[in-house]
């Protein structure tokens, strides 16, 4: 029974503790108050700032849209798409005039088309997805099927990424590159899994010199030497210590190779110097990164790509 | 079926009367499989207001129907075009470096005349110097031909890797021909002193003076230039 205000003035109210709950809790305000359960996560709290908030400090550069500006500003990404090749083998041209005997690679250019964009607004970045070759439909998983089919262009049986500056650099979709992409004289770099060596030593894989065959050498004449200092370097391995481990079959880029000929009707892509990888492995060549653009006659058409992306 | 209905009800169950009126079943089928049948899928009704399409879920909405799926024709393949890739840049090469194939013959493992590990060989660069030997081994193919040449110069042996194809030389001609077939396809023995041919200058000397004769041009004295810059030096 609620307590009359004669009551209330007669009677004082109990110390807090003898009180029931309900009187002590503050009012609800109305339903609107969420209703948190204790839970910290969701209760509402003030956020404080983790960063030194000062005047005129410059924003943080670990975003997304600052990568890509630096990567913008430091004009490290090609103005064109690459392509994809096979390696066929290695092989010697002359140079007439000099006599010179130029050792040289043979890639082949098989059906490469454009399979897709990447754009900066859905996706963060420009790109050219690039499919070569050709494979049977049956082995195409549905999805991708139906992607090849949208885009207009046959199933491919290699697809890569070539990262583009901007949106001139866009090829419209389903158009194809043939071996004149590149021209002869221009300076490109190939991407391509070299060739696994397995598990070697440390003199294949790092080239240290072993030790002695004698001297009282024994069962150490391949292996390495000391991994570190004692007492005075810490008495650990750093981390990234050269030893012995898995050698080779990873990505490799090899940069600058000079572009000796070019066969569009066959798609024979000739580059100066050795290329990574077996014959028959997939090349990916773009325009080298740390030589001038190349100049090309006619300019990659803008891309039909609406204005917006 | 002779007893009367009446009496078959009295005598036996429910369950015995219903199966003696239903015709028999060969499988038996229960309540569920009965209520599932193929689901009878509805087309979306076309004159539906617009303002109820929300309510749909993307797929059932005009104009975004299935699509089927369309594999297009690959374009011409390059690498059907040419098998062989690495073969058709050298063989290019050869055209522009050996136009007439005489150089490509004088080494052509068909050609019964072909130079032979033994043979006297005299080749001529582009810029006039001539260098003679005896072929101790013909190496590589196409474009990448070789022949090692070695020869004794001031009684030094001296041995030259030339290669066939290369633009820089001018000429190879046979100077003599081995006597016997050698029955090695390497003769590395012949550095050895008591194998060594030495000096083929003679050799050479001779077969210019008789082409010479032949020809009717100038007994010009090929093949001594080595000697006779050392000779100075």
């Amino acid at each position: 029974m609620p307590p009359t205000p004669s009551n209330l003035l007669a009677v004082p109210l109990p110390p807090p503790f003898l009180l029931p709950r309900s009187l002590l809790r503050k009012p609800l305000a109305g339903c609107s108050q969420k209703r948190t359960f204790g839970i910290k996560s969701i209760e509402p709290q003030p956020k404080h700032n983790p960063y030194n908030v000062v005047s005129g400090i410059k924003p943080l550069l670990s975003s997304q849209a600052a990568a890509y500006e630096r990567r913008i500003k430091s004009d490290t990404l090609p103005l064109r798409t690459g392509a994809l090749a096979i390696k066929k083998g290695m092989t010697a041209i002359y140079d007439v005039e000099t006599g010179k005997r130029i050792p040289c690679t043979v890639l082949q250019l098989d059906r490469n088309e454009v399979v897709s964009h990447k754009t900066r607004k859905q996706h963060g970045y420009y790109a050219v997805c690039v499919g070569s070759g050709s494979v049977n439909p049956k082995n195409v998983a549905k999805p991708m099927l139906g992607h090849f089919s949208v885009q207009g262009v046959s199933p491919k049986r290699h697809l890569q990424e070539f990262r583009v500056r901007g949106r001139d650099g866009l090829l419209p979709v389903g158009e194809e590159i043939r071996a004149n992409w590149f021209m002869e004289g221009q300076f490109v770099d190939t991407r391509s899994n070299c060739k696994g060596k397995g598990f070697a030593g440390p003199m294949k894989r790092w080239g240290f010199h072993g030790q002695d065959r004698s001297h009282g050498q024994s069962l150490s004449h391949r292996s390495h030497g000391s991994l570190g200092q004692g007492q005075g370097g810490g008495s650990r391995v750093y981390p990234g210590k050269k030893m012995a481990g898995n050698m080779g079959g990873q990505r490799n880029t090899v940069q600058n190779l000079k572009v000796l000929q070019t066969d569009p009707e066959n798609g024979i892509v000739v580059v100066n110097g050795a290329v990574s990888g077996p014959k028959g492995c997939v090349v990916l060549i773009q325009d080298a990164l740390k030589k001038p653009w190349p100049q090309v006659p006619d300019a990659p058409k803008p891309s039909e790509v609406n204005a917006e992306l | 079926m002779s007893q009367p209905l009446a009496s078959r009800l009295s005598t036996c169950c429910w369950r015995s009367f219903c199966a003696e009126m239903r015709p028999q079943r060969q499988f038996h089928r229960s309540m569920v499989t009965l209520q599932r049948g193929p689901v009878q899928k509805l087309d979306v009704p076309s004159d539906l207001p617009a303002q109820l399409l929300p309510q749909f879920p993307e797929r059932y909405r005009p104009g975004r129907n299935r699509r089927d799926i369309v594999v297009h024709p690959s374009p011409r393949s390059e690498a059907e075009t040419c098998k062989d890739p690495v073969g058709l840049v050298e063989n290019r090469q050869l055209s522009v470096l050996d136009p007439t194939g005489a150089r490509a013959r004088l080494f052509d493992k068909a050609n019964p005349d072909r130079a032979k590990v033994g043979d006297v060989l005299l080749t001529t660069f582009k810029s006039g110097e001539p260098v003679s030997g005896v072929i101790m081994v013909i190496k590589g193919s196409g474009p990448h031909t070789s022949v090692l040449l070695r020869n004794q110069l001031t009684t030094i042996g001296m041995e030259m890797s030339i290669k066939v194809h290369s633009p820089l030389v001018q000429s190879m001609e046979i100077a003599q021909r081995t006597p016997k077939r050698k029955r090695r396809a390497r003769l590395y023995y012949l550095r050895k002193p008591e194998h060594d041919v030495g000096s083929v200058q003679k050799v050479v000397d001779q077969y210019l003076r008789q082409r010479a004769m032949l020809t009717g041009g100038k007994n010009a004295r090929q093949g001594g230039t080595f000697r006779s810059r050392k000779g100075k030096k």
